[in-house]
C-alpha cells in the first residue's frame, strides 16, 4: 500500500495505481475524454490533468492523471489554478471541433470552459459533431485486430480515416469505433438489414430466434472461423441466447417486445 | 480482377510496373516491419510520390496493416501523396533565412512560377515547396533543387536562379569522392592501430604545401567543387617535378560558410575566401609553389577592414576555442586514414585497453559534460541510469535530427569529422554495454548522410565496428536511419518511434528511454555534439575539459551564429563567454550601420533576449533565468528591422505546423495562439488581448504532452517579457516600429534624402519617384510595404510611421 495526499487528504492506494483511478475511487470527479478501459492510456486530450508535487514545498508539475501512477508521499491537487487553466483552455479548444457534442457540453459545464464557436467547420464535421482526435476509435480498432482506420496526416490536419481516405477494406463493420466515439463523429447507419460505416456497406445477419439484425456477415464469418463457433450460434441475439439457455435450465422465458430488443441490442444508441 | 479491355490492360501494365519496382526495393531492404520508413523513402524516391497502390504493395510485402502504412506516409513531410514535378524547388523558410528576407523570396518564387507552395507547374516541370532550414543558414536566404544550393538570394534574383535550376546546373550535386577506395588494414589490436598511425603519419608529412578546399554544404553551394577540381588540374599540369610536395585536399566545413568557397594553404595557414575557379592557377603557381600570398583573396576583417593573412588571426577565429571542431576543416572527412593520422580512435583504443565501463562513465561525469541536444541533462548520469537498468541488451542512439531552423552545428560536425562522432558513440556503447547503435540524420542533409555512411562502412572494414573491436571483448555495430522531415522527431521518444518505423509521435515519459527505449530495450539517446565531445574528453582528460567553462556548464559549445551579423557561421567558444562577445567580437557586429536589437537563442523553444541582457554568459542556468535556453545553440542576431511580434508569430506558426497533433493544447492551442498574434500584427488586438495571449501561452506550456508544446511558448512569453512596449505600440498606436508588419507600416521619405536614387531602383513596384539629387517621394497607393527602400538607404532618409502619423504629416504639409 502506498500513502499519498489527494487534495489535502491522506489516501491509500495500491502499487502502480493511476491517479485517475484513485481520485475516482475516493469520489473526486476528474473529466476525461481519451481514456478508455479497453485500451492503453495515451495522455492525448489533457483534460484529466492534475498538479503533483514530489515534496510538499517543491515546484508543481501538471500531469495527466490517466497516466501518472501513485508514488509514496506524492501531493496531488486536482483543482489548482494551473489545473483549472489547462482544463478550461483544452475544453474551449475541443469545443471548437465539436460544439454540439452532448458529452463535451456536459463536461464543459462541469469545468467551466466556454465555447467560442465552431472553428473546424468542414463538410465532415458539419452538424457540430467533429472529431476531437482522442484516438479512442483507432486504438479500439487496432486492439480488435482489424487495423482498418488510423490517424493520418499530422498536427491540426490529422484525420481519422481508412487508408488514403478510402473505404477501408479491413473494416469488418463491427461498429466498436462508432459506439465509443465521444462526439458521435463516426457515422453508422443501419437500414433494412444493411449497415453503413466508413463508406462501406455490410449485410447484417439476422438472429435465428427473433429476426433482429445482429452482426455484419463479414465480421460473423471471421469470428466464427476464429472462435470455432457456428454462424447460427454466433448470430443469435443476446436476448434469444438468454432465453434458450433459460429454457434449457427450465426458467421462465422473459417476454420481449421488439422495442425492448433494440433497446438492449448490441447497437444501443448508435444508429443515427 | 476486371474484364479485360484495352484501357484496363494498360492500367494493369502500369500497375505491374509499379509492383516490379516496389518489389525490387523490398528485396533490397528485406521484409522486417521496422524497414517501413526506409522502404517508403525508397519508393518515394523511385516513383516521385506514394500512390495508394504502392502503399498496398508495401503493406503486403512487410506484413504491416495498410492503415499503419497510410498513417506513416502522411505523417512525414518527405513523403508525397500527390504526384510531383520533375524538379522539386525548395525555398528555405528557416529562421536565419526568414530574418534575411525569405518571405519575399518565397513570394517572388510563387509569382515567377505561377503556382502556390506545394503545387506543380502545369508542364509538370517544377514543384515548389518550402522547407525549414537546409543547414546552409550562413548563406540565407537559400533555395535548393536536386542538390544544387543557391544562396544569398534576393527577391530580385529569384527569376534568374529558377532559370539556372531549370537548366539543371548540377555542379554542387557531385558526390564527394564517390565510393571509398582507401586501402584499409584490418585492425585486430591496439598495436595494429598504433602502427598504422605511425605509417600514415610518415606519409602525411610528405607534401610541403597543401591546399585545403572546404567542400561543406555552404562552400559547395558557392562552387567549391569546381575550385578543387581546377586546383588539382593545375597541379597536374605543372609538370612532374613541381607536382611533388603539392596537394589538394577536400575538407569539411570551416565554419565561415558565408565567405565560401574557402581555401587554406598549409603550413602557412593562409586563408582565401570567395575563391573562384579562375583563381586556381595563381594559387598553384604563387602560393602552393612559393608560399606567396595573393592579397586580393585574403579576408578583410569585418571591423578594421584590414586584410588578414593567416586564418587564426581573423577575429572570427581568434575568439574561438576549437575543441570539438579541432579537426573540422583540417582533415578529409572521407578518409579514415586521415582521421587516424590526426590521433583518431586513440581514445577508444585506450578505453578498451585500460578502462572499465564504470570508469568511463565516471570520467564523463567528472568532466561535467551536459547534453548538447537542448535540455542539458548530465551525460554521465544518463549513461549510469542506462547501465543500471534491468534488461539484457542496450542500445545507443545518435540524434542527428537537428530540426532547429537556423542551427547547423550537427550537420557541419558530421560533414567535417564524422569519425569523432562515431568514436564517441562506440565509447558510449562500451560504457553502457550496448551492442547495437542507430544514427538518425535528417533527410535534408544529404552530404552528412553520405559522409556518415562512408565513415561507418570504413570503420567496419577496418574492424572498428563489428565483432571483437580492436581485439577486445566488445561487439558493436550501428545502422543508419534517414529522417522523414518532421521537427518533432528530434524529441527522443518520437525519434525512437520513427526508428521503429512508426509515425513520430512522442509518448509520455516516464518510462524514460534509459529504462524502456528502442524496442523496449534500455536506450541512451545523445546528440551529435555530445558524442563528439565524449571523444575529446577521453583524449584530453576530464579534468582538462572541466577546467573550461563555468561552475555548472563545462567545456565548449558550438553556436551557429546567423541572421544580421557581419560574420555568420559556426563558432565554438568556451561556456561562459558573453553573448555580446559572441555577437560583436566573433560576429563582427551588425552590418550596414544598423542597431543590434535582440538575439534569439535556442531555436523555436528558446527565447528572445534584448540588447540589455547580452552581457549574460552562455551557460545553461544563466540563459534559462533570462527566459531563453541554450537549446542546440542557434543564435539569431536581429537588428532594428526585425519585429519581435512578427518573430514570435513566426516561431508559433513554425511549431503549429510541426506539432504531431497528438495532444490538444499543442495541436489546437498553437493555432489559436498564432491567430491571436496575427491580430496584433494586423493592428486589430486590444491591450486585454495581450493578457489573453499570455494566459493562453501559459496553458499550452503547462498542459502539453512533450517538450515541443511545453517549450513552444517560450518565444512568445520571452518577447512579451522583454519587448512588451513593442507589442503595445502595435496595439495602441497601430504602429510597427520595425516596419515589418505590412498592415501597419507606412514609409515616408524625410528631409535627409539627398536624391541618390538607390531606393527608387530597389522598389519592386516602382512606387518611388524623384529626380536624381532632389528629394524623392513614395506613392502610398502603390507601396506594398516590403521595406526594400529602407534596407538600401544609407542616410536614414526613410521614416517608419503608423497610418495615423502619416495622415497627420500629410495634413501638416497641406496646411
Ligand atoms: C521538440 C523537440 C525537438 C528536439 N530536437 C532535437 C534535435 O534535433 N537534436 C537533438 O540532439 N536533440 C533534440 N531534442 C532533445 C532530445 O529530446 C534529447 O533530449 C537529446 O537528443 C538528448 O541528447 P543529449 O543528452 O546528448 O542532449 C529535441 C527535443 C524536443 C522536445
Ligand atoms: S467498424 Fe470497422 S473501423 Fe470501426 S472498429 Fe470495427 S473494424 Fe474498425
Ligand atoms: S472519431 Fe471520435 S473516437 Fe475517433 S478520434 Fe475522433 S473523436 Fe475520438
Ligand atoms: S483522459 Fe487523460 S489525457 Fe485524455
Ligand atoms: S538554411 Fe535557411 S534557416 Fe538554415
Ligand atoms: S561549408 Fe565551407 S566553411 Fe562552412
Amino acid at each position: 500500500m502506498i500513502e499519498l495526499r489527494l487534495d489535502g487528504k491522506l489516501v491509500l492506494a495500491a502499487e502502480g495505481e493511476r491517479l485517475l483511478d484513485v481520485a475516482r475511487r475516493v469520489g473526486l470527479r476528474i473529466p476525461t475524454l481519451c481514456d478508455h478501459p479497453a485500451v492503453e492510456p495515451e495522455g492525448a486530450c489533457r483534460l484529466c490533468v492534475v498538479e503533483v508535487r514530489d515534496r510538499a514545498e517543491g515546484p508543481g508539475r501538471v500531469v495527466p492523471s490517466c497516466l501518472e501512477r501513485v508514488q509514496p508521499g506524492l501531493d496531488v491537487r486536482t483543482g489548482s489554478e494551473d489545473v483549472k487553466l489547462v482544463r478550461r483552455t483544452v475544453m474551449r479548444l475541443l469545443l471548437q471541433r465539436a460544439p454540439d457534442s452532448a458529452a463535451l457540453r456536459s463536461l464543459a459545464e462541469e469545468i467551466g470552459g466556454k465555447s467560442s464557436g465552431a472553428v473546424w467547420v468542414s463538410e465532415e464535421n458539419a452538424g457540430g459533431a467533429g472529431c476531437v482526435l482522442c484516438g479512442v476509435c483507432t486504438r479500439l480498432c487496432a486492439a480488435g485486430g482489424h487495423h482498418a482506420i488510423s490517424i493520418q496526416g499530422r498536427g491540426a490536419e490529422s484525420r481519422v480515416s481508412g487508408p488514403g481516405g478510402e473505404p477501408p477494406d479491413a473494416c469488418t463493420g463491427c461498429g466498436v469505433c462508432a459506439r465509443a466515439c465521444p462526439t458521435g463523429h463516426i457515422q453508422l447507419t443501419e437500414i433494412a438489414g444493411v449497415r453503413r460505416i466508413w463508406g462501406r456497406r455490410f449485410e447484417m445477419i439476422r438472429c435465428g430466434g427473433c429476426g433482429e439484425a445482429t452482426l455484419p456477415r463479414e465480421l460473423a464469418e471471421l469470428e466464427s472461423r476464429r472462435l470455432g463457433v457456428t454462424l447460427v450460434e454466433l448470430t443469435h441475439c443476446p436476448t434469444c441466447k438468454r432465453r434458450s439457455s433459460a429454457e434449457k435450465f427450465g426458467e421462465l422465458p422473459a417476454r420481449r417486445t421488439r422495442e425492448g430488443l433494440s433497446e438492449s441490442g448490441p447497437m444501443k444508441g448508435v444508429a443515427r | 480482377m476486371t474484364a479485360m479491355g484495352a484501357p484496363v490492360a494498360s492500367i494493369d501494365a502500369m500497375s505491374s510496373d509499379t509492383a516490379k519496382r516496389v518489389d525490387r526495393i523490398l528485396q533490397k531492404r528485406g521484409t522486417q516491419s521496422e524497414q517501413l520508413i526506409h522502404v517508403l523513402q525508397d519508393v518515394n524516391d523511385e516513383l516521385g510520390w506514394l500512390p495508394l497502390e504502392s502503399l498496398k504493395l508495401v503493406a503486403d510485402g512487410l506484413g504491416v496493416p495498410l492503415s499503419r502504412v497510410a498513417s506513416v506516409s502522411t505523417f512525414y513531410k518527405a513523403f508525397s501523396t500527390r504526384p510531383r514535378g520533375k524538379r522539386i524547388v525548395r525555398v528555405c523558410m528557416g529562421t536565419a533565412c526568414y530574418v534575411r528576407g525569405a518571405r519575399e523570396v518565397t513570394e517572388e518564387a510563387t509569382r515567377e512560377l505561377g503556382i502556390q507552395n506545394g503545387e506543380t507547374t502545369a508542364d509538370g516541370e517544377m514543384t515548389l515547396e518550402t522547407v525549414n532550414c537546409l543547414g546552409a543558414c550562413a548563406l540565407g536566404p537559400v533555395m535548393v533543387s536536386g542538390g544544387v544550393v543557391v544562396g544569398h538570394l534576393e527577391a530580385g534574383a529569384v527569376g534568374k536562379a529558377l532559370e539556372e535550376l531549370k537548366r539543371g546546373n548540377q555542379e554542387g550535386a557531385r558526390a564527394l569522392g564517390g565510393e571509398s577506395v582507401e586501402q584499409l588494414p584490418e585492425l585486430k589490436s591496439p598495436e595494429d592501430l598504433q602502427s598504422w598511425r605511425n605509417q600514415t603519419r610518415g606519409r602525411a608529412s610528405g607534401p610541403v604545401r597543401q591546399a585545403l578546399v572546404c567542400a561543406g554544404t555552404g562552400c559547395r553551394a558557392a562552387g567549391a567543387a569546381k575550385v578543387s577540381e581546377a586546383l588539382a588540374r593545375w597541379i597536374e599540369a605543372s609538370g612532374s617535378e613541381a607536382r611533388v610536395g603539392r596537394e589538394v585536399k577536400e575538407t569539411g566545413c570551416h565554419g565561415f560558410c558565408e565567405k565560401g568557397p574557402l581555401v587554406v594553404v598549409r603550413p602557412e595557414e593562409t586563408l582565401y575566401v570567395g575563391v573562384k575557379e579562375s583563381d586556381a592557377s595563381e594559387i598553384v603557381e604563387r602560393t602552393l609553389a612559393r608560399g606567396e600570398p595573393i592579397s586580393r583573396l585574403l579576408c578583410a576583417d569585418a571591423s578594421s577592414r584590414k586584410r588578414v593573412l593567416r586564418w587564426p588571426e581573423l577575429p572570427f577565429y581568434a575568439e574561438q576555442r576549437r575543441v570539438v571542431l579541432r579537426n573540422a576543416g583540417r582533415i578529409d572527412p572521407a578518409s579514415l586514414t586521415d582521421y587516424v593520422a590526426s590521433g583518431g580512435y586513440d581514445a577508444l583504443s585506450r578505453v578498451l585497453r585500460t578502462m572499465s565501463p564504470e570508469g568511463v562513465i565516471e570520467e564523463i561525469a567528472r568532466s561535467g559534460l551536459r547534453g548538447r541536444g537542448g535540455a542539458g541533462y548530465p551525460t554521465g548520469l544518463k549513461w549510469k541510469r542506462c547501465a543500471e537498468a534491468v534488461g539484457g541488451n542496450r542500445v545507443i542512439v545518435c540524434n542527428g535530427d537537428e530540426g532547429d531552423p537556423g542551427a547547423y552545428m550537427d550537420r557541419s560536425l558530421i560533414e567535417a569529422d564524422p569519425h569523432s562522432v562515431l568514436e564517441g558513440m562506440i565509447i558510449g556503447a562500451y560504457a553502457i554495454g550496448a551492442t547495437t547503435g542507430h544514427i538518425y540524420i535528417r533527410h535534408e542533409y544529404p552530404l552528412a548522410l553520405e559522409q556518415m555512411g562512408r565513415a561507418v562502412s570504413e570503420a567496419r572494414r577496418a574492424g572498428l565496428l563489428g565483432r571483437a573491436i580492436l581485439g577486445s571483448r566488445m561487439d558493436f555495430d550501428v545502422s543508419m536511419t534517414r529522417g522523414g522531415g518532421a521537427f518533432v522527431c528530434g524529441e527522443e521518444t518520437a525519434l525512437l518511434a520513427s526508428i521503429e518505423g512508426k509515425p513520430g509521435r512522442p509518448r509520455p515519459r516516464p518510462p524514460y528511454p534509459t529504462e524502456r527505449g528502442l524496442f523496449d530495450l534500455p536506450t541512451v539517446i545523445n546528440n551529435v555534439e555530445t558524442l563528439a565531445s565524449v571523444t575529446r574528453i577521453l583524449e584530453m582528460g576530464a579534468a582538462a575539459y572541466a577546467a573550461i567553462g563555468t561552475e555548472r556548464s563545462k567545456g565548449t559549445k558550438i553556436f551557429s551564429l546567423v541572421g544580421k551579423a557581419r560574420n555568420t557561421g559556426l563558432v565554438e567558444v568556451p561556456m561562459g563567454t558573453s553573448i555580446r562577445d559572441l555577437v560583436e567580437k566573433v560576429g563582427g557586429g551588425v552590418p550596414r550601420g544598423r542597431k543590434l536589437k535582440a538575439v534569439q537563442i535556442g531555436g523555436p523553444s528558446g527565447g528572445c533576449l534584448p540588447e540589455s541582457e547580452l552581457d549574460r554568459p552562455v551557460d545553461y542556468e544563466a540563459l534559462g533565468d533570462a527566459g531563453a535556453i541554450m537549446g542546440s545553440g542557434g543564435i539569431i542576431v536581429m537588428d532594428d528591422r526585425t519585429c519581435m511580434v512578427d518573430v514570435a508569430r513566426y516561431f508559433t506558426e513554425f511549431l503549429e505546423k510541426e506539432s504531431c497533433g497528438k495532444c490538444t493544447p499543442c495541436r489546437d492551442g498553437l493555432r489559436e495562439l498564432r491567430e491571436n498574434l496575427e491580430t496584433v500584427t494586423l493592428g486589430r488586438a486590444t491591450a486585454g488581448g495581450l493578457d489573453e495571449i499570455e494566459e493562453m501561452a501559459r496553458a499550452i506550456g503547462l498542459g502539453s504532452l512533450c517538450g515541443l508544446g511545453r517549450t513552444a511558448v517560450n518565444p512568445v512569453l520571452s518577447s512579451l517579457r522583454h519587448f512588451r512596449a513593442e507589442y503595445l505600440s502595435h496595439v495602441e498606436d497601430g504602429k510597427c516600429p520595425a516596419g515589418v508588419c505590412r498592415e501597419l507600416a507606412r514609409f515616408r521619405v524625410n528631409e535627409r534624402c539627398n536624391g541618390c536614387g538607390l531606393c527608387r531602383e530597389a522598389c519592386p513596384v516602382n512606387a518611388i519617384s524623384g529626380e536624381t539629387r532632389s528629394p524623392h517621394s513614395i506613392a502610398q497607393e502603390s507601396c506594398v510595404r516590403c521595406g526594400a527602400c529602407l534596407d538600401v538607404c544609407h542616410r536614414g532618409g526613410i521614416d517608419i510611421l503608423s497610418g495615423r502619423e502619416l495622415e497627420e504629416a500629410a495634413m501638416e504639409v497641406a496646411s
